[in-house]
């Protein structure tokens, strides 16, 4: 809309009729160079950050996206290069593993039929429940060191003496929809799957 | 983006009253079609969106945003194609109508990119428990797109002569669409926390009740609707103010003349 009124007013602007003769029409070169230069210099300052924020965005985004999350049977795979380092854990939360311990959240998630226990520091997200797919963040800890956390309900699971300490769960839900108690025999059927 | 049914001020002046005659009316008969077309569709989707659909298993009452969402994005999908294509035909045929057409598209694209960005984040809040992750490549690459076609309405209004403001933003416009397959296919070629499609899923299968793809289909075709409705004001009043320019340069110009004549004949 800025459009329509503003180059009209600067051509206005811009044309000046000399004193002597009347009928010839030239630019005036002061006011017009003067305010078509520095709606010029903002508009281009604009689009160079635009721009600049694309390419911000791209890097910031894009430098972790291949390696957003590592599957729960990757994860254990690299278990000896990730030490104590922080990254994203995804995996099926197992059925019958989710128990409440004081501020903790424990159960486990498994990926290609390998699991990790997971201790998790803070309540976790709506949706959380056993059977769906979910993103941690936080890394691996020597279970054998004195921390106080049993996984005794993931039917003796802390199988290799490692569990995931997870500060922050991220639900990813699959894009299947259904009806909500359409079929009891779906459900059925789901949670023998994810079992 | 209102619609300009009734006469713009100032359009009485001596201008045929019916509407539809006018040509400095962005309406007719075809716009009011699309308009009521537009405002039924809107409602149907209401009722099925807000009322009729079930819930679904585990996202409960959630699952709703979808019917919002999805043909947000495939507004931008459409909106930018459009773009790009009138940026095509314009560098080929070198008129300033596909490049109007390129630009009204744009604005309808940037607007309905918004919505699914911020639909996105309202529907992430609760589901994923985030309203946004940097490292998540479907949302990464939906902010550059939002952010290239901003900037694409930028270069727009950088003072140029009109060709030149024409080739440029064309250009421009050919560099931006090139995000849109990796938007579309980020899900596919990167992990992420967004779900795949589940219309357009790779076997053509989806996995999805009824009803509820029944009202994404339904949210499709009327929002699609909104698009033609809003693309065809648009374009006119862009063409609208490119006349007005011509014409108000050739007025002022025309006025100066008076006056010069004028002062010179009094002094």
């Amino acid at each position: 809309m800025d459009g329509l009124s503003d180059p009209p007013a600067a051509s206005v602007e811009q044309i000046r009729t000399d004193d002597a003769g009347g009928d010839t029409i030239v630019p005036s070169e002061r006011t017009g160079a003067a305010r078509g230069g520095v709606r010029r210099w903002l508009t281009t300052a604009l689009a160079v950050l635009a721009f600049a924020a694309v390419g911000f965005v791209l890097f910031k985004g894009l430098t972790d996206a291949a390696l957003f999350f590592r599957n729960a049977d990757e994860a254990v795979a690299d278990r000896d290069d990730l030490g104590e380092s922080r990254f994203r854990l995804q995996g099926l939360v197992v059925d019958g593993s989710v128990e409440q311990d004081g501020d903790l959240v424990l159960f486990a998630v498994e990926f290609n039929d390998i699991q990790v226990d997971v201790a998790h520091e803070g309540s976790p997200p709506q949706l959380f429940a056993a059977g769906i797919p979910v993103v941690l963040e936080g890394n691996f800890v020597d279970a054998s060191s004195p921390v106080g956390v049993s996984f005794a309900n993931t039917d003796g699971t802390s199988v290799d003496g490692y569990y995931f300490s997870s500060d922050r769960i991220l639900v990813k839900h699959d894009n299947e929809y259904e009806e909500q108690n359409e079929d009891r025999l779906d459900d059925a059927r789901l949670g023998s799957e994810s079992s | 983006m209102t619609d300009t049914t009734t006469n713009p001020p100032g359009a009485g002046m001596g201008a045929p009253t019916r509407s539809g005659d006018d040509p400095r009316n962005t309406a007719s008969k075809g716009t009011r079609v699309f308009g009521i077309l537009s405002l039924i569709g809107i409602g149907w989707l209401v009722a099925l969106g807000l009322g009729l659909s079930p819930d679904d298993q585990t996202q409960g009452d959630l699952v709703r945003l979808m019917y919002v969402h999805v043909p947000s994005a495939w507004l931008a999908y459409l909106s930018f194609g459009v773009t790009a294509m009138g940026s095509i035909m314009y560098l080929w045929k070198r008129s300033e109508w596909w490049d109007l057409v390129a630009a009204s598209s744009a604005e309808i694209g940037v607007l309905f990119t918004g919505l699914a960005l911020v639909t996105g984040m309202i529907w992430g809040r609760p589901t994923w428990g985030s309203y946004w992750e940097w490292g998540d490549a479907r949302l990464v690459t939906t902010l550059v797109l939002f952010l290239m076609f901003l900037g694409y309405l930028a270069v727009r209004r950088i003072p140029a002569d009109t060709h030149v403001r024409s080739r440029r933003s064309a250009i421009v416009a050919l560099i931006a669409v090139v995000d849109i397959p990796l938007v579309h296919f980020s899900v596919k070629w990167w992990r992420t926390l967004h779900q795949e499609a589940t219309v357009l899923s790779s076997d053509f299968d989806p996995k999805i009740d009824d009803l509820m793809l029944f009202t994404l289909m339904v949210g499709l075709v009327v929002f699609t609707l909104v698009y033609v409705w809003f693309m065809l004001h648009r374009f006119r009043v862009a063409w609208l103010e490119e006349q007005l320019l011509d014409h108000s340069l050739a007025d002022a110009i025309e006025a100066r003349r008076a006056e010069a004549v004028g002062t010179g004949a009094t002094t």
